[in-house]
């Protein structure tokens, strides 16, 4: 990483998706600066492209124009190879769904990145087991997804982002299948390890209250960035 | 670091195959894929090692029914004179041989009463050690000395005492001339030429008393054989006059081998002159060691077809668990691993399967062997083979190939679906889960 004071770049960014013979823009020219640490939620109607720039930014999908600029460095231009190793050491991701690989154990979840990173077989395992103690799963490490709650998946996902210290971290609706109360869970424990670790973070939600609680907003709209909000 | 990743990929494959226990169709579908490859490899092995068997039960025979080697003259039906190519000549180079007799083949007609049989008339001295000779091996040595002799017939008429030389018939050459040990018997020679029955005084038809009959359990030898001695089976070889008799003329010289199976290196080693030539007994039984081998070679290639089937069964099952997996794929994707990781991982789940497959296939297939061989529960009826029950030879080597090509259809079965799974776009993936 560079001492560029951005971490995330976008650079008029589109997507085209080719669906049959229609084409589908989700992305139009979108431009976003992110500074290391900071804390962005995204939010928008359904359709309105936020998935589609999340996983642009983390490297999932490729641009179809522009560039991907990750703690200055261009992603856009890197092989699959490549763009999955930096993906693998400097992004974490937390979904809305289907967050576990349901064949393995918490711990096991957890370690995952570190595995196939190549990690060493004490330090990964340790690792993982102080982030599950630290979002309060300390008991439930061998538990597989199908004995977990919504909520302790959530926890799991947020455990397994934070294993190989990202610089940045993805999070695409992570409260949106949980109750009221389990969200509120989630919620703390992501703002406070992302604050605490200082990860530079993008949320994508539905919830306004949610996005108010972090310290900038997006608003998207039909593929572009429609509005600004809170600090930048 | 390479091996550790190894491993990583094997634990994640083997769990990915082992899970979904709730999903009963996925691991029913597994759990066929492995079996497929296990029947396949099960059937390859029973058949080919009991055709093995019979083809080591077959060569036994041949090896113990005819010399391992034999020299003859470059023209085979005019023989050679013993005085100029002596036996011993041949004991030095040859220090593998274990024996080494004279004798003389001829293609000649034998009758009785109104029968007849195209035979092949052998001569051979009793007093040399004729165990190459597949009747020498079941007849006593006085049983065998019995051919030196002369006999009178069981039935004579006109009260004639004339006595015969013996000869010794196979059960099947006894059987079509309906002749029996006390019989007389006429041999005739169709090849013998127009000279000898000038010369020779009555060479083309020769009289002989059945002295005794033998069973080498060998179709082509009992049905075909028949045995007297040298001095006449002489009298049959092409254009015989009595000439021959005192230049001790035979037809070659048969050799017995300590290691017949390297009968080539023993052929290498006599580097025998112009005049002469040495026939194996692969050369002999070339057609039908060709036939074993090619019958072999055929249901190996036809019941390997039972593992591409199950190749067809892995892809299959695989195929459903790129889209059933979709999820996980990407999920994984995200986390770290790229398209080739993700191939890997499905290609180790088809390896996985075939040798899971290719286990239980070894184990059931031997199991079965060892059961054939030890407690003998299929009969074989006796009026067909010599043998009563199925023999079993087990071929290392050819378990090996077995192994090794059902392994290879299984990945190459993994194949496709890896490239696949590799190839989806995990933002895809996880936006529509």
């Amino acid at each position: 990483m560079s001492q560029s004071p951005y971490m995330v770049q976008l650079d008029r960014i589109t997507k085209v998706y080719q669906i049959e013979s229609q084409k589908v823009e989700a992305l139009r020219s979108v431009s976003l600066n992110v500074r290391k640490g900071a804390m962005v939620a995204i939010t928008g109607r359904s359709g309105s492209g936020k998935s589609t720039m999340l996983h642009v930014t983390g490297t999932l999908d490729t641009p179809t124009t522009g560039k991907v600029i990750l703690g200055g460095v261009d992603v856009s231009t890197y092989s699959d190879a490549v763009s999955s190793r930096f993906r693998n050491r400097k992004i974490g991701f937390v979904f809305q769904m289907n967050n576990l690989l349901p064949e393995f154990s918490a711990v096991e979840n957890v370690m995952m990145p570190g595995l196939i990173a190549g990690g060493g077989k004490s330090a990964v395992p340790l690792r993982a087991k102080d982030l599950l103690k630290a979002v309060g799963l300390g008991q439930r490490l061998n538990h597989r997804q199908a004995e977990l709650s919504g909520g302790e998946q959530q926890r799991v996902a947020i455990a397994r982002a934070l294993l190989m210290e990202p610089a940045i971290l993805l999070a695409d609706e992570p409260t949106g299948n949980l109750d009221l109360k389990s969200s509120e869970v989630v919620e703390e424990l992501l703002l406070d390890l992302c604050r605490k670790n200082g990860v530079t973070m993008l949320l994508v939600t539905h919830d306004n209250e949610l996005a108010q609680r972090l310290p900038s907003q997006v608003v998207m709209a039909e593929g572009n960035i429609a509005e600004f909000g809170g600090a930048w | 670091m390479l091996s550790k990743q190894f491993f990583f990929f094997q634990w994640v494959a083997l769990r990915q195959l082992n899970a979904n226990r709730s999903k009963q169709g996925l691991s029913f579908m597994t759990i066929i894929s492995v079996a497929g490859v296990a029947v396949g490899v099960t059937i390859l092995i029973v058949v080919l090692s009991v055709m093995g068997g019979f083809e080591q039960d077959l060569k036994t025979k041949m090896l113990n029914g005819q010399p391992h080697m034999e020299i003859l003259a470059s023209n085979e039906a005019l023989g050679f004179s013993l005085l100029d190519v002596p036996v011993d000549s041949f004991q030095s180079k040859l220090p593998d041989s274990i024996g080494m007799a004279p004798y003389t083949q001829a293609d000649v007609v034998a009758k009785h009463g109104k029968h007849l049989a195209a035979i092949s008339l052998i001569g051979v001295d009793s007093r040399e050690d004729n165990n190459m000779w597949g009747f020498a091996r079941v007849l006593s040595d006085d049983d065998l000395a019995t051919i030196d002799e002369e006999h009178s017939p069981l039935l004579s008429f006109d009260n004639d005492e004339s006595k015969f030389p013996g000869i010794l018939l196979g059960e099947g050459v006894a059987g079509q001339l309906g002749a029996d040990i006390g019989d007389e018997v006429t041999v005739l020679s169709p090849q013998a030429a127009s000279g000898a029955v000038i010369f020779s005084g009555g060479t083309i038809s020769r009289t002989y008393v059945v002295s005794g009959l033998f069973s080498t359990r060998m179709f082509d030898y009992d049905s075909r054989w028949a045995v007297v001695r040298l001095d006449e089976g002489r009298k049959f070889m092409t254009d015989y006059d009595p000439s021959l008799d005192l230049e001790k003329f035979v037809t070659g010289i048969g050799i017995s081998l300590n290691n017949p199976l390297d009968v080539s290196e023993a052929k290498r080693q006599l580097a025998l002159g112009p005049n002469l030539a040495v026939k194996t007994w692969e050369d002999s039984n070339a057609a039908l060691l060709f036939a074993l081998l090619l019958e072999k070679y055929t249901m190996g290639a036809i019941l390997m077809l039972i593992v591409l089937v199950a190749a067809f069964s892995i892809s299959g099952t695989m195929m459903m668990t790129v889209f059933h997996k979709k999820t996980q794929v990407c999920l994984l994707r995200s986390l770290g691993m790229n398209q080739s990781d993700i191939a890997r991982l499905f290609i180790l789940q088809g390896f996985l399967i075939g040798v899971i497959g290719i286990i239980f296939g070894l184990l059931f297939g031997l199991g079965i062997c060892f059961g054939i061989e030890q407690f003998r529960f299929i009969d074989v009826p006796s009026s067909l083979l010599s043998i009563r029950n199925l023999p079993v030879r087990y071929l290392p080597l050819e378990y090996s190939f077995i192994c090794l090509f059902a392994l290879i259809l299984t990945i190459v079965g993994a194949l496709y679906p890896a490239v696949i799974a590799s190839r989806q776009n995990p933002s895809t993936g996880l936006r529509y889960s």
